[in-house]
């Protein structure tokens, strides 16, 4: 089973975990400013190192995707895996992309940085990301001179990144927060504290789905360990505030809730064209719904977790095996929710 | 162009704000812009942001993230003829793209990358892990993973210590009085100032 369908530690309130570490070469210009010929030799030294090492093999357990052989849908999947950023999705940005087979870790080479490794976990599950996240990274290290300075840690070209070059990021589901209105007061902390606060998909996307993204801003001036122990903590007081926001909501209008998420179920399992929004939205009933314990039969988590890597346009089509049209994607997602919903038992049927 | 205020919506409208002799022009979407017509200098968040330290709420730089005083301080001649001698960045095109070009480029822009890290780090020097940490023994990932397991059990353990009581407190403080809970407020102030005592 691939990571992102299966539960994670607080996989109520967080979906998932995502550590990302940033290093350089040390004798290369960073990507903006390097020539084709700088290029393809960084490329090489990168890619044939990683293969130099243990963690490699077998090598079957990895798949080292060259961008520019991929159309645009094939890396607009990758991306709704959050496995592309979005400036990949452009032409000339990126050239490799080295993942596992359970595509929990992999390795962007020559993005905004030359080495960009992402580990992600289901759940709240920061030291299992890092912990994989700086395997990888050590092991480059021990091989290749990254760039640093004892000043500034390791160099990346955005002084954003600068220092430990680690963001980490935890996806959060907060309908009781937001619902209840709390979670406005809580961006504008968080944001003075130096934490970035978005929505699903990333720098400006907004929020759908009850869903937000809570990542470290801060790299430098903090060690490594400061940086996953502040955001675990901090998540770990947000988990707590969410619990207390839905008891809120329960007791407010139990009735009026479960309404809410019988309709949305009545929708999920009876459309027959839906958009992606709208069904974000809905399946965020249903989970909602779940944690409460208002729904439980002939519905789970996993099924949830499923939907929700699906459902994307280019993973529908991928689904599909072939390019469709909007109306066809709307109705390809309506059959594929009626049919998970549907259940093992009632399936057979 | 993307908002300088929320980072997220396209900027469509160009403002003027000053204060204290300080100008800064911004690049603002409609809410934004909005926002900022009805409150004038009143609501100080807002305002306050572009004038203080403020965290980046992008992964990018953006022209507020530069700030005033790294303009006003270095000369406009000097700045613009400054090119990194390893890979050729120009002062310009860090301005432009928010990005150096390689390493050396710390050192050259040194002056005006403090300044930056300023505003968007919270220190300007590293204290985290040195490269090839693996590297000292045979063993030596396996010591590592042992090395890192340990201090990330520690993240759990040490939430719960006075000085991260103390962060929370002040969150839910600051949530209190801004939700006009006073009676909460008061409670938590009390609690603050015993831990702090
Ligand atoms: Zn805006
Ligand atoms: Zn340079």
């Amino acid at each position: 089973m691939a990571w992102y369908i299966e539960n994670g530690p607080k996989q109520e309130t967080v979906l998932s975990t995502r550590v990302r570490i940033a290093r350089n070469l040390q004798e290369m210009p960073f990507p903006n400013r390097m020539n084709p010929v700088q290029e393809s030799e960084a490329e090489k030294l990168i890619e044939n190192t990683f293969l130099s090492l243990d963690m490699s093999k077998p090598r079957t357990n990895w798949s080292i995707v060259r961008l520019e052989e991929l159309g645009k849908m094939q890396k607009l999947a990758l991306a709704e895996k959050h496995l592309l950023s979005k400036r990949m999705l452009e032409p000339g940005c990126g050239k490799t992309l080295i993942i596992n087979k359970a595509e929990n870790l992999s390795m962007m080479i020559l993005e905004e940085d030359h080495i960009r490794v992402q580990a992600m976990s289901a759940g709240l599950d920061l030291a299992k990301a890092y912990k994989e996240a700086t395997n990888l990274t050590f092991n480059l290290e021990e091989k290749i001179p990254m760039a640093w300075s004892d000043d500034y840690g390791f160099l990346t070209a955005c002084p954003t990144n600068t220092g430990t070059g680690l963001r980490a990021s935890v996806m959060l589901f907060l309908p009781g927060l937001i619902r209840t209105d709390r979670m406005r007061y809580m961006t504008d902390i968080l944001g003075k504290a130096g934490y970035a606060v978005r929505g699903s998909s990333g720098e400006g996307s907004k929020i759908m789905g009850y869903r937000i993204q809570i990542s470290n801003q801060l790299t430098l001036g903090l060690s490594e360990e400061e940086i996953l122990r502040d955001l675990q903590h901090l998540v770990d007081n947000l988990i707590e505030k969410e619990e207390e926001s839905r008891i809120k909501l329960l007791q407010a209008d139990k009735l009026g809730l479960e309404d809410k998420v019988f309709r949305s179920r009545g929708i999920l399992e009876n459309a027959r064209r839906i958009s992606y929004e709208e069904a974000v939205n809905l399946l965020a009933d249903l989970r909602l719904g779940l944690s409460l314990g208002l729904i439980s039969e002939g519905l789970s988590l996993v099924s949830l977790n499923r939907l929700d890597t699906n459902i994307g346009n280019a993973s529908l089509q991928q689904i599909c095996g072939k390019a469709l049209i909007d109306c066809e994607l709307d109705e390809s997602r309506a059959r594929l929710i009626r049919e998970e919903l549907k259940g093992p038992d009632r399936r057979t049927r | 162009m993307i908002c300088d205020q929320c980072n997220v919506n396209d900027a469509s409208i160009q403002m003027r704000l000053t204060r204290n002799g300080e100008t800064i022009d911004l690049n603002l979407c409609p809410t934004c812009a909005a926002k900022m017509q009805t409150v004038g200098g009143a609501l100080p968040s807002l305002f306050d942001s572009f004038f203080s330290p403020s965290w980046p709420s992008s992964d990018h730089l953006t022209p507020a993230m530069f700030g005033l005083d790294f303009d006003r301080e270095q000369g406009q001649l000097h700045r613009q003829t400054k090119a990194c001698p390893v890979c050729g960045q120009r002062y310009e095109d860090f301005r432009k793209t928010g990005l150096l070009g390689c390493a050396a480029c710390y050192e050259t822009f040194k002056p005006w990358l403090e300044q930056v890290l300023k505003r968007v780090q919270r220190d300007t020097r590293h204290i985290g892990h040195r490269p090839g940490l693996a590297a000292n023994t045979e063993s030596s990932s396996e010591d590592v993973n042992n090395k890192n397991q340990k201090d990330i059990e520690g993240i759990s353990a040490k939430a719960a210590e006075p000085k991260d009581k103390l962060s929370v407190l002040k969150m839910e403080l600051s949530q209190a009085v801004e939700a006009e809970d006073y009676h909460r407020a008061a409670q938590l102030r009390d609690q603050i100032q015993g831990l702090e005592a």
